[in-house]
């Protein structure tokens, strides 16, 4: 008995954080705390040495602290929060409203749009929903959208902004996984447009097949002749149009690292919002604080996964995984990898992307690097690529599934008290099946992840 | 009782202060990025005061200034309570129930892996100080004891949040009903 809890400490560990986690103690201390506990427990038997301690720090201070990669993060959270702050979204979303004014579900195909476009200039969910949420819902709602179809098109579209690059996740993963941000960032475009794609056709056939759910807007709202139209347009796409060149960019045409780029894009988007008379010294000193604030949040996680991971692996965690892989004859490279991604979508009910990307990945990306795809993928250097993307595109539901899907908490802090959650979760749930279909769609034709950073010669 | 309100308050306001200073350094930051990007971009280089600022120096400012402006923030999201929590097991348990829950979080979880990290971080800060550590860089930055000084500050500051928090737990859980009322933690917030 004592003999099996040691060889098997590592996977008790990680049932021991699933447990605790549900106390409701901040994340960041429960991750530390277990890898702590579970260092000294691995001490007392015999297979782990209080020395081991003596690395942690360097860990952390080399996975959080001495890195530049990881600079992006708090710039795109500081993009992000400046850029609620324009008034940049709102003159887009009427736009998009009036555009689209003649077609039904109109307005909820403006809200995948908005999202989208939101999406190429900032990385973070939280600022995103909470926009979309604020400017979008009130106005869907007036114009007598059930409640359900606008809710979720409002989240399904505001988490776009983890998958389309700049992508704070993206730059994470490329960080523990070393590919490049630049060559991640490529990838990621095509399957975050096919999963904007899916949204705005399924919006289609559905308010075609039942148009009392998102009634048209009319044809007598907006300027009525073109040249106007055309003004309306050109006026609202310049500015957003205006950070992802900045933005995107400045990566691309080989300017600015994707680090960088997050630096440059913050400048733009401060230019944004001084153009739009809402900066001064105490909204600077405001959005700093909120920014920074989310950075300690993300970076405390950091530490305690990288606490948690190295004696995760110290405990012998990754022959566990692979031992128990076998016993249940999953060993060729499909059976991991649907392995990982229902592995992926389970967690996301009850953990965030950070959580995810910095349990899985560590153990998982070597077991896939290795394993192979015959007939499909040919360049193993390709695997981790491949990987990354199908996770990243996964990692959308898990904002989305109940009951611990971060959006969802998002939105609830900001609905009408005349929206329940119940509403949310019905709202949100074909939308995930939707997603599910993207990420089949990318998982069966790899060439939508390939081929962009291919012509980009980023491959090579 | 009130002693103790009082030691938390003053906690508080102290990593409130710091935090809120290094703040500024996101501003900063995105000023140094800008300057880096166009100045390689046009080959030239700054110099201060007799020091170059080159684009390897400007790209180790750049990751001390994003460490330090987390790093200073960590205890004071503690008490801001923004630090990511899953409470949909607890989030809805009566308040006596979740200050307790709250209080043995702090002595189960936080403070032994506070307590166990901070040795080491004093370590790491006080070697590198004594052995003048700098960049492994040729034209990188001296003086690797800031960040790592940063490091170990973080976890103080964290050890101290949740002395206060666990303070103010404390207070509203048996101090007398008038400083219960004071301790009484603010509402939860959202995450981030």
């Amino acid at each position: 008995m004592i003999e099996w809890i040691g060889d098997h400490l590592a996977v008790i560990m990680f049932l021991v954080l699933t447990f605790i986690m549900f106390v409701g103690y901040p994340v960041a201390f429960v991750l530390g705390a277990v890898g702590i506990a579970f260092g000294y427990l691995g001490v007392v038997f015999g297979i782990f040495n209080v020395v081991q301690f003596s690395n942690l720090l360097p860990r952390v201070y080399g996975q959080g602290v001495e890195n530049a990669t990881l600079v992006a993060v708090p710039m795109f959270i500081f993009m992000g929060t400046v850029l609620e702050r324009s008034g940049v979204a709102e003159e887009l979303l009427k736009c998009l409203q009036i555009l689209f004014r003649r077609i039904p579900g109109g307005l909820a195909l403006a809200v995948v749009l908005l999202g989208t476009i939101m999406a190429a200039t900032t990385g973070i969910v939280g600022a995103s929903v909470v926009m979309l949420t604020l400017i979008a819902l009130p106005v869907m709602i007036e114009r007598g959208y059930s409640k359900e179809l606008s809710l979720g098109s409002i989240a399904a579209a505001g988490t776009l902004g983890i998958l389309i690059p700049p992508s704070i996740m993206l730059v994470i993963m490329g960080d523990l996984m070393q590919i490049s941000v630049g060559t991640l960032f490529a990838a990621a475009i095509i399957p975050g447009l096919i999963m904007s794609g899916v949204y705005v056709v399924y919006i289609i056939i559905l308010a075609f097949l039942k148009p009392g759910l998102a009634p048209p807007l009319g044809a007598h709202e907006g300027p009525q002749t073109s040249a106007e139209l055309w003004k309306m347009v050109v006026v609202t796409f310049a500015p957003p149009a205006f950070l992802i060149f900045l933005v995107l960019g400045s990566i691309f045409g080989g300017w600015a690292t994707p680090t960088e780029a997050g630096g440059v894009g913050c400048f733009g988007a401060l230019l944004l919002a001084w153009r739009a008379g809402k900066l001064s010294f105490a909204s600077i000193k405001e959005m700093s604080e909120n920014s920074a604030m989310t950075c300690g949040v993300v970076f405390f996680i950091l530490f305690g996964a990288t606490l948690f991971s190295y004696v995760f692996r110290a405990l012998g965690g990754d022959d566990v995984v692979i031992e128990i892989l076998k016993h249940f004859g999953i060993d060729s490279g499909w059976e991991v990898l649907i392995f990982v991604m229902a592995m992926a979508f389970v967690m996301g009910f009850f953990f965030d992307w950070l959580e995810i990307c910095l349990i899985l990945l560590p153990v998982f990306t070597p077991i896939l690097a290795k394993s192979a795809f015959p007939g499909y993928i040919e360049e193993a250097k390709l695997i981790p690529l491949y990987f990354a993307i199908l996770l990243a595109v996964n990692l959308q539901t898990a904002f989305l599934t109940p009951p611990f899907g971060f959006a969802l908490f998002y939105m609830k802090g900001v609905v009408p008290p005349s929206v329940t959650m119940m509403h949310i979760y019905r709202g949100i749930v074909p939308f995930i099946l939707l997603q599910l279909f993207a990420l089949a769609m990318v998982m069966i034709f790899p060439e939508t992840i390939f081929w962009l950073p291919r012509r980009w010669g980023m491959l090579d | 009782m009130k002693g103790l309100l009082r030691l938390s308050d003053a906690i508080d306001a102290v990593l409130g202060a710091i935090a809120r200073f290094f703040a500024w350094g996101l501003p900063i930051l995105v000023i140094v990025i800008v300057f880096d990007v166009i100045s390689r971009k046009f080959g030239f280089q700054l110099n201060i005061l007799g020091v170059d600022l080159g684009s390897t120096r400007l790209q180790e400012l750049e990751w001390h200034l994003h460490s330090i402006v987390y790093l200073t923030w960590i205890g004071f999201a503690y008490i801001r309570n923004t630090h990511v929590r899953i409470d949909v097991a607890t989030g809805h348990l009566p308040p006596r129930s979740q200050a307790k829950l709250e209080l043995l979080g702090c002595l189960i979880f936080a403070a032994p892996y506070i307590l166990t990290a901070l040795p080491y971080a004093h370590n790491f800060f006080v070697t590198a100080l004594l052995q003048n550590e700098g960049s492994a860089a040729p034209n990188g930055l001296p003086w690797r004891w800031v960040p790592k000084g940063f490091l170990y500050f973080s976890f103080v500051s964290a050890g101290l949040a949740v002395l206060s928090v666990a303070i103010r737990r404390i207070v509203f859980l048996f101090g007398p009903p008038d400083l219960a009322e004071e301790a009484m933690p603010t509402p939860a917030t959202m995450a981030h």
